[in-house]
């Protein structure tokens, strides 16, 4: 946690100073695009490589999809709210 | 929506490789997953950074930012609260602690193993993990239908970290900020939120 966020400030220090290279800055973007498709990669490793997550997955994985969908949709319901109330005239 | 294919299909390729070979064994000793988040959070970082917009739209929101992770937290309570209605396994309050991961699986499922249940634990790790690639997977179309501020709120506290690439390009680099800002409450209010749930 800290020190996720202590990279991700070093990285912010680094591009405030490389904002001038235009070239610089476009190549990070497809960079980005690679570390995510790498992160997921790795998702799908550690939890492919889990027994106890995919042995549970049929069973328990029903009721965290019921409880995560609940969640996601009531949290994109509030956002949205807020958006349209707050926010769209930014 | 293209780009989400390609993130499912690395997912899908990822589990089928965890899975079926020894890649796991392979890689044993060195923490990649965590890596390439390292890895991903400095590049956010560089692009944040260069980007001349992200400072702006901090100095304009201020503490309207705070209103992100407030509904954050509501939505949630208010979407698991309806679905309950059709669990009879577990009780609303169990099920709102589960909630309350807000897509941090690591850290809820472990407070909800130790202060409840193994059985509940890995719902909640199941429930956090789903919540994270429903996330990355939808983003862009939630920004599309419902505003650039649902991304972030339906990405709860992995908005600060493996989220936060998906919701900077489907909202905006100005919501980098506050998606980052709303990701740090809510992995600070998660153990908080979490335990007070089970105590109930």
């Amino acid at each position: 946690m800290v020190a996720v966020v202590s990279i991700m400030a070093g990285g912010m220090l680094l591009g405030f100073l490389l904002k001038a290279r235009q070239r610089v800055v476009s190549a990070n973007e497809k960079l980005i695009t690679y570390a995510i498709y790498l992160l997921l990669f790795m998702m799908g490793v550690s939890i492919g490589s889990n027994d106890q997550i995919m042995n549970s997955l049929s069973s328990l994985g029903v009721l965290a999809l019921i409880v995560s969908a609940g969640a996601v949709a009531g949290s994109i319901l509030t956002g949205f709210v807020i958006f349209k109330i707050f926010f769209k005239n930014d | 929506m293209k780009g989400s294919v390609i993130i499912l299909s690395f997912f899908t390729m990822g589990l089928l490789f965890g899975r079926y070979t020894h890649i796991n064994e392979w890689l044993s000793g060195i923490d990649y997953s965590s890596l390439s988040l390292y890895l991903l959070m400095f590049l956010v970082g560089i692009s944040i950074g260069s980007d001349t917009r992200s400072l702006q739209a901090l100095k304009n929101m201020n503490l309207k930012i705070l209103l992100i992770p407030t509904a954050t937290i509501v939505g949630t309570t208010i979407g698991v609260w309806f679905v309950s209605i059709f669990v009879a396994r577990y009780s609303l309050k169990e099920l709102m602690a589960v909630g309350a991961g807000y897509g941090y699986y690591t850290l809820s499922s472990i407070i909800i193993k130790n202060n409840h249940s193994d059985a509940l634990g890995v719902v909640a790790l199941l429930s956090n993990v789903i919540r994270e690639i429903i996330t990355l997977l939808l983003a862009p179309i939630i920004a599309i239908y419902f505003g650039k501020i649902a991304p972030i709120c339906s990405g709860g506290a992995t908005s600060m970290d493996t989220t936060l690439p998906i919701i900077s390009s489907a909202s905006g680099k100005e919501y980098a900020i506050p998606s980052l800002i709303h990701g740090i409450i809510l992995t600070i209010l998660v153990p908080f939120i979490v335990t007070l749930l089970l105590s109930l």
